[in-house]
């Protein structure tokens, strides 16, 4: 069942807004390049409320010392103990065992909807 | 336990005997010591030779007395030359080495040019130079049950790496000795003794030294810096792996040495919990921290000092820890805390852990 979510104008990157009325809590992130994604609102760990969780992107390195930004991997960042959960997979970057689950987005006619 | 004079370190009353079963012992701690620091002149360079032979500089001794029995050597390990605890050959081959099973014994000294910290790092560099030279001589060349330890002086690590290069490749070297004051080991300014470890296939041993502190100093006591001990081994733990040693130099392994194990279950799953929460500040470490330890085996830890503990509560720290892989067995001869091979282990460990514990962990870890 698609639910909708918000105007895509209404919902810029960096938010993270809050499926209402749906059977599962949801939260959907709009990532630095304005593409939406959808993951289960409650993190695996202790239970936090990823809607208050930080839209960020993944530190990478090879380097002691060195910080690279990876353009391609925005994660969910818990308000809690800040576990990073990959949008795109929902796995936790920290720990493969940990993942939350995703949903799929879509925009139809500027509306952006999710399905659960 | 020693200094940089001379080593003076004890257990009179450990029967010696064969181990049970007959088990092969692999010794990955023990202290060979020269009789004064006059025994390193003919290995010394220009212009250290003169200036310490005119007795310019008389090493650094620690800043406490020793209370037990020998000082910090066992009172039954003094040869009759008046040379201190670990400086007699034969005596070595009668108090240990031919008075149980052992195939194989790790020097690891107790001349650690470290503690001069960062003055006159030079004559530090000269001085590990001189050492090791003094014990592939003295030493290596007359047992090929030695194997040896690289010293440097890493508060120079190009000197470090340059001199793990000049020797590293001898057949019976087998790791670089880092002995542990306030130093951490994990900080970039020590990768070139790491590359240099790595080109020459050696592994790396962490081993306490007169000057080694606690998170809150040194302590008011001898003993009580002993007790404090596990803790800079902890920490050196925490610094290879935050740092990314362990990724940027995949083919190192660890030896720490007088450190302490049944701590492990604690550190190892403080690491994991907070590197689920913080990873992102050290992203070039790849994996959970306890993988390294339990799964990739970076780094072993020698059981001397055993506590005191049953066999029970031993298997249980062991299945907590999640591997029987990581521990090696040391006598740290001729130190006044010196473990039998016959009596320290709980007797009633099973015979193929004892095993692997006493011999084959080690065998494999050094490859020799």
């Amino acid at each position: 069942m698609k639910h909708h979510v918000a105007r895509e104008e209404d919902f810029g990157p960096g938010e993270v807004r809050t499926v209402r009325g749906a059977s599962q809590p949801v939260v959907v992130i709009c990532t630095d390049k304005g593409e939406f994604r959808a993951v289960r609102a409650l993190c695996p760990h202790q239970g936090a409320e990823l809607a208050a969780g930080q839209v960020t992107n993944l530190t990478v390195s090879d380097d002691p010392g060195k910080y690279f930004i990876d353009p391609d991997a925005t994660v969910l960042r818990c308000p809690w103990h800040s576990f990073d959960f990959d949008v795109d997979s929902g796995r936790c970057a920290s720990d493969g065992k940990l993942r939350v689950r995703t949903y799929p987005v879509s925009v139809e006619d500027g509306d952006v909807l999710v399905e659960i | 336990m020693s200094t940089m004079t001379a080593p003076s370190e004890s257990d009179a009353s450990s029967a010696t005997g064969t181990t049970p079963a007959g088990l092969p012992v692999y010794d990955v701690d023990v202290h060979e010591a020269f009789k004064s620091l006059d025994d390193l002149l003919p290995y010394l360079e220009e212009p250290w030779r003169t200036l310490m032979g005119r007795g310019s500089f008389k090493g650094i001794t620690p800043p406490y007395a020793k209370w037990a029995s020998g000082g910090g050597g066992r009172a039954d390990a003094k040869p009759a030359d008046g040379g201190p605890p670990g400086s007699d050959y034969d005596l070595m081959c009668e108090q240990l080495m031919d008075a149980y099973n052992i195939k194989k014994v790790v020097l690891t000294g107790y001349f650690f040019p470290v503690i001069m910290e960062d003055m006159q790092v030079e004559l530090a560099s000269a001085l590990a130079q001189a050492y090791n030279d003094y014990q592939i001589d003295q030493w290596l060349n007359r047992d090929e049950r030695f194997l040896g330890s690289v010293h440097v002086a890493p508060q120079d690590p190009q000197a470090a790496a340059a001199e793990i290069d000049r020797i590293g490749e001898h057949p019976q070297m087998v790791q670089v000795m880092l002995a542990m004051t306030t130093r951490a080991y994990g900080d970039p300014f020590y990768f070139p003794i790491y590359e240099a470890a790595e080109r020459r296939g050696l592994r790396i041993a962490f081993h306490q030294s007169t000057h080694v502190q606690g998170a809150c100093g040194m302590g008011r006591y001898y003993i009580e810096r002993h007790m404090l001990i596990p803790q800079a081994t902890m920490s050196q733990c925490i610094s290879l792996l935050c740092n990314g040693v362990f990724d940027r130099f995949p083919d190192l392994r660890f030896m720490a040495l007088e450190g302490g194990w049944t701590w492990l279950p604690h550190v190892l799953w403080r690491m994991d919990r907070e590197y689920r929460s913080l990873r992102q500040e050290i992203p070039w470490v790849k994996k959970m921290p306890s993988s390294y330890f339990r799964d990739d085996k970076r780094m072993l830890f020698a059981t001397q000092p055993t506590e005191d503990i049953t066999a029970d509560e031993w298997l249980k720290t062991q299945e907590l820890i999640g591997s029987d892989d990581l521990l090696v067995f040391a006598t740290d001869y001729p130190h006044f805390d010196f473990d039998s091979p016959i009596r320290s282990l709980p007797a009633r460990l099973p015979e193929d852990l004892k095993r692997k514990i006493l011999f084959d962990t080690a065998h494999e870890f050094y490859g020799v």
